[in-house]
């Protein structure tokens, strides 16, 4: 697994000029916008666009067939995805949370910074979401079809939750959206977002499960 | 180490049924032309295709192969390795962080000799730096078993020399190592494997020791009247040609002491392959 870790950073790092232009990104948002929340959800879930992109590098020289002949199950490579798909959004998480919240201070324009903190933590599940929808579809029929996958998964997503406001304001009479959630707004905000975390991980294992089974039939 | 039997795999009309055996200490050459088999049955071996029937390495079944049992398998492809945007540099922390017994010395005292610079993408290299690398990888972590599929394909005379005298070295430095290498180059396996299997339409036509297909085998040169005359209960193979008849034997001294007047041509691995795939029954 270690060696598939240094593999895939070191293909990461053939982009160190993208990646370097994101960084010198953030700190420029983070100077003229002083929106923690955008700048870090923005280069956090680009990021997990990077941890996909790790496949298409496998995909594009024909490498499969001689990956899995080096000391690796099926298994560890799938894990190894979900792992670095990890360490990319974290890495790029922790970066933009210091230097957004290292401005703040600076210009003592944060109050609450353990609040915003937490706020700012639902990004972390919200990445893993992505490499959970998009990794299982590109393990199975490449990275380019494993993006159409993320497109419709969300789009499954906004339709279904469209769908349940409208049949729940049906229901009510009156209302709209929100008041479908009324379940949901007994709940605090640090409740919802470790919810968020929890359904992740499920979704995250089953995710990881499947690409296993995918990996386990595919022939290379 | 390595043990097929009647391993079957279907892609269409092609349909592979193969049975080999590679016990350690033996280097073992897999012959046929494109689109025979060969690279099927390599990916069989290593558990990156499903197939039927029984394939053993190391006594498993080659899916079930534990990373430990990886680490002693050296694999090249011609045609798969590490991604081209890696450097040698990348390759040499990827290998030290996947093998336990990664030489590293052996493998960038040879990057040297072969002029293979570390800092420069694999992109970069010529057909025969990237074949070179990807021997040499499969060469550097002390492996007991080398499959190497196509490992000269495309390569100049010298190159291709290179890289067999590496191998020749490697297999040298511990009798017990052993070598599946296919190839449609016959004279690279000629010096370098104890027997060859012929493979054609996906099926092992022909499994002798090269000793005795350089010996042995011989290709005979008939008029249409001798064809006629001569005894052919050891002809393997006939083709008919303009002059006559080019047959295949694997009775060489029968034929000259019987019949002197006989054009005989020594067998090779090339008439081997002609012959077996081309040649129609006696």
């Amino acid at each position: 697994m270690i060696g598939l870790l240094t593999k895939d950073s070191a293909l990461i790092f053939q982009r160190k000029r993208v990646i370097i232009a994101l960084a010198l990104w953030a700190l420029a948002m983070c100077i003229a916008l002083d929106d923690a929340t955008f700048v870090v959800g923005w280069l956090t879930t680009i990021n997990a666009f990077f941890a996909i992109s790790s496949v298409t590098y496998d995909e594009y020289d024909n490498c499969y067939p001689f990956l899995m002949s080096l000391p690796v199950t099926r298994k560890t490579y799938v894990l190894e995805k979900y792992l670095f798909g990890f360490l990319c959004g974290m890495g790029a998480w922790v970066f933009s949370v210091v230097v957004c919240f290292g401005f703040a201070l600076f210009k003592g324009s944060i109050a609450e910074p353990l609040e915003e903190l937490i706020i700012l933590s639902v990004f972390i599940p919200l990445f893993m979401l992505i490499v959970s929808l998009i990794l299982p579809a590109a393990i199975k029929w490449g990275t380019e079809k494993g993006r159409i996958a993320l497109f419709l998964g969300m789009a499954l997503i906004v339709v279904v939750i469209m769908l349940a406001g409208k049949i729940s304001s049906a229901a009510e009479g009156n209302g709209g959206f929100l008041s479908s959630f009324g379940g949901i707004a007994a709940f605090s905000v640090y409740q919802l977002i470790a919810g968020f975390f929890v359904i992740t991980a499920v979704v995250t294992a089953l995710s990881a499960v499947l690409s296993m089974r995918i990996m386990e039939k595919k022939e290379f | 180490m390595i043990q097929l039997k009647n391993i079957q795999k279907k892609y269409g009309d092609f349909r592979l049924d193969v049975s080999l055996e590679l016990p350690p200490g033996k280097v073992s050459g897999l012959v046929g032309r494109n689109g025979s088999g060969k690279s099927t049955t390599i990916k069989a071996i290593l558990g990156l295709i499903n197939v039927e029937g029984s394939a053993r390495v190391f006594g498993l079944d080659p899916k079930g192969l534990t990373p430990e049992n990886k680490m002693k398998i050296g694999v090249a492809f011609s045609d798969s390795g590490f991604s081209s945007y890696l450097r040698v540099s990348d390759v040499v922390r990827i290998l030290k962080n996947s093998y336990r017994d990664f030489d590293e010395a052996f493998f960038l005292d040879y990057c040297e000799k072969y002029n293979l610079p570390t800092d420069k993408k694999i992109k970069e290299f010529s057909t025969g730096m990237s074949a070179r690398l990807r021997v040499l990888i499969a060469l550097s972590h002390n492996a007991d078993l080398l499959i190497l599929d196509e490992p000269t394909s495309g390569l100049d005379v010298v190159a291709r020399g290179e890289i067999l005298d590496m191998l020749r070295n490697y297999l040298a430095a511990e009798p017990t190592r052993a070598l599946l290498i296919s190839s449609h180059i016959s004279s690279d396996l000629e010096g370098l494997c104890d027997d060859i299997y012929m493979i054609h339409d996906g099926k092992i036509v022909m499994h002798e020791d090269t000793d005795v297909i350089l010996a042995d085998y011989a290709v005979l040169k008939l008029t249409e009247e001798s064809y006629k005359k001569i005894d052919r209960q050891y002809i393997l193979k006939t083709k008919k040609e303009g002059f006559g008849y080019t047959c295949f034997t694997n009775q060489r001294k029968f034929y000259e002491e019987n019949y002197p007047e006989v054009i005989i041509e020594n067998g090779s691995i090339d008439e081997m392959i002609i012959m077996m795939s081309e040649g129609g029954e006696k």
